[in-house]
């Protein structure tokens, strides 16, 4: 787990502690953060109560601007018990977000449910052949959570990003995506680029 | 102007506004720090533990204090004005952001030279309650003393108590950083008192004053806490 303070607006409102998680169950060809799917040398271990106390020195901007904590990873999806007892301690005043791909089992985000302020969703992209062609699974769990959430009325919670990623989809692929998407009563999206740049190059 | 600037800038003037809301005099001064910084620096970080102190302070005097919301909009702007392109979508660079940057440590540009009289709240080693986490939600757990007489809705909440684990590993100096009620902080404080010493925290291989943050939770069907 690895601890990044002071993101403005970034993922999720306001002033926010982004807490990323070690481990994924993809193997995304433009990984965002492939250092979660390495040996985690970088990473420490924290329990609830102290991942709270490293975070609590920012709840005065938590509190100011509707801000608070944002689970990443790695896929936070894995962690919802930590999370739920990381919950428990900051009380109800700090937003919590998630970044999931919700490529997770329906039980834990049946849990993340009930303590869960917003859902950035990493959804790739809704094409079953073109998500499995991109990250090396298929996508069966993301659509029973996608609908999962739909079922809890919480779709208004959830921000679903959607990339372009080059050489995987297109605009056209994307509408398709937005389309079944809102006819699932999602409605805020965030449309990205991926721009490829090698590690060699920098 | 550097990402760490632009951090420092827009939490700055956030601090202002909240004082500004609750009627707490703050003075600035301008950030002299030239190059990379992470946003935030051990002056900065000592503006917010003075408003957070002023805010106690007033909300003890039964002052009113405004916070929530109040830079929300502010924050927005910040945000949209790093990401969106002009074709009007958001560009991301993966890999190349490395936007996980591990950030225990607040900069000190002054690192002053250790002093074992200090209380630090950074440590390599953070103190350990005898037996680890879990023995230590047991301790709390079995100790909780909470009178019958007081009513079931007192008995549940959060309670956060900001406490000295010394060199030693003794306990002490409990100040509540968040209350409930009297009795459930009373009792956060007893159960503090009786604790056995912590393995105490270590920076650089010796050991050190740690301000430690020990959050009780409460529950009724029980009487039991974590």
């Amino acid at each position: 787990m690895s601890i990044n303070r002071h993101r403005l607006g970034i993922d999720g409102d306001g002033v926010t502690t982004l807490v990323a998680f070690h481990g994924c169950p993809l193997r995304c060809r433009y990984c965002l953060n492939p250092r979660c799917l390495g040996q985690g040398d970088s990473f420490r271990e924290y329990t609830p109560a102290e991942l709270y106390g490293a975070t609590y020195m920012d709840e005065l901007y938590f509190l100011a601007t509707n801000g608070g904590v944002t689970f990443g990873g790695g896929e936070p999806g894995q962690h919802p018990q930590f999370i739920s007892e990381f919950r428990e301690i900051c009380g109800d005043e700090w937003k919590i977000n998630i970044e999931t791909s919700l490529n997770v089992p329906r039980e834990n985000i049946e849990q993340l449910l009930g303590v869960t302020d917003l859902f950035i969703i990493d959804i790739k992209d809704m094409n079953p052949a073109i998500y499995r062609t991109y990250t090396g699974k298929d996508n069966s769990k993301v659509m029973e959570n996608l609908q999962l959430i739909a079922d809890s009325g919480r779709q208004g919670d959830c921000l679903i990003r959607i990339p372009l990623i080059p050489d995987y989809n297109t605009d056209e692929d994307r509408v398709l995506s937005i389309k079944t998407l809102k006819s699932m009563g999602f409605s805020r999206f965030d449309l990205f680029d991926y721009i490829i740049r090698s590690h060699e190059s920098e | 102007m550097a990402r760490g600037k632009h951090t420092c800038k827009i939490l700055k003037e956030i601090r202002r506004q909240i004082a500004e809301a609750s009627g707490i005099e703050l003075v600035t001064s301008e950030c002299q720090h030239k190059g990379d910084c992470l946003g935030t620096c051990p002056k900065c970080e000592a503006e917010v533990r003075y408003l957070e102190d002023q805010l106690r302070r007033r909300s003890l005097a039964g002052k009113t204090i405004a916070l929530a919301g109040i830079s929300a909009s502010m924050i927005l702007m910040a945000g949209c004005s790093h990401h969106v392109n002009n074709t009007g979508t958001t560009k991301f660079e993966p890999i190349a952001l490395s936007g996980y940057t591990i950030i225990e440590r607040v900069v000190d540009y002054n690192a002053p030279p250790f002093d074992p009289d200090k209380i630090y709240e950074v440590a390599d080693e953070k103190p350990v309650f005898p037996g680890g986490p879990e023995a230590l939600k047991k301790f709390i757990s079995e100790n909780i003393q909470l009178p019958d007489s007081l009513p079931a809705s007192s008995k549940v909440g959060r309670v956060v108590v900001r406490l000295i684990i010394d060199k030693n590993g003794k306990a002490h100096s409990p100040q509540v950083m968040r209350s409930k009620n009297k009795e459930l902080d009373d009792e956060a404080l007893r159960i503090i008192s009786i604790m056995p010493n912590f393995e105490p925290a270590k920076l650089n291989g010796q050991n050190i004053n740690y301000w430690y943050l020990l959050p009780f939770t409460f529950r009724y069907n029980n009487d039991r806490s974590k």
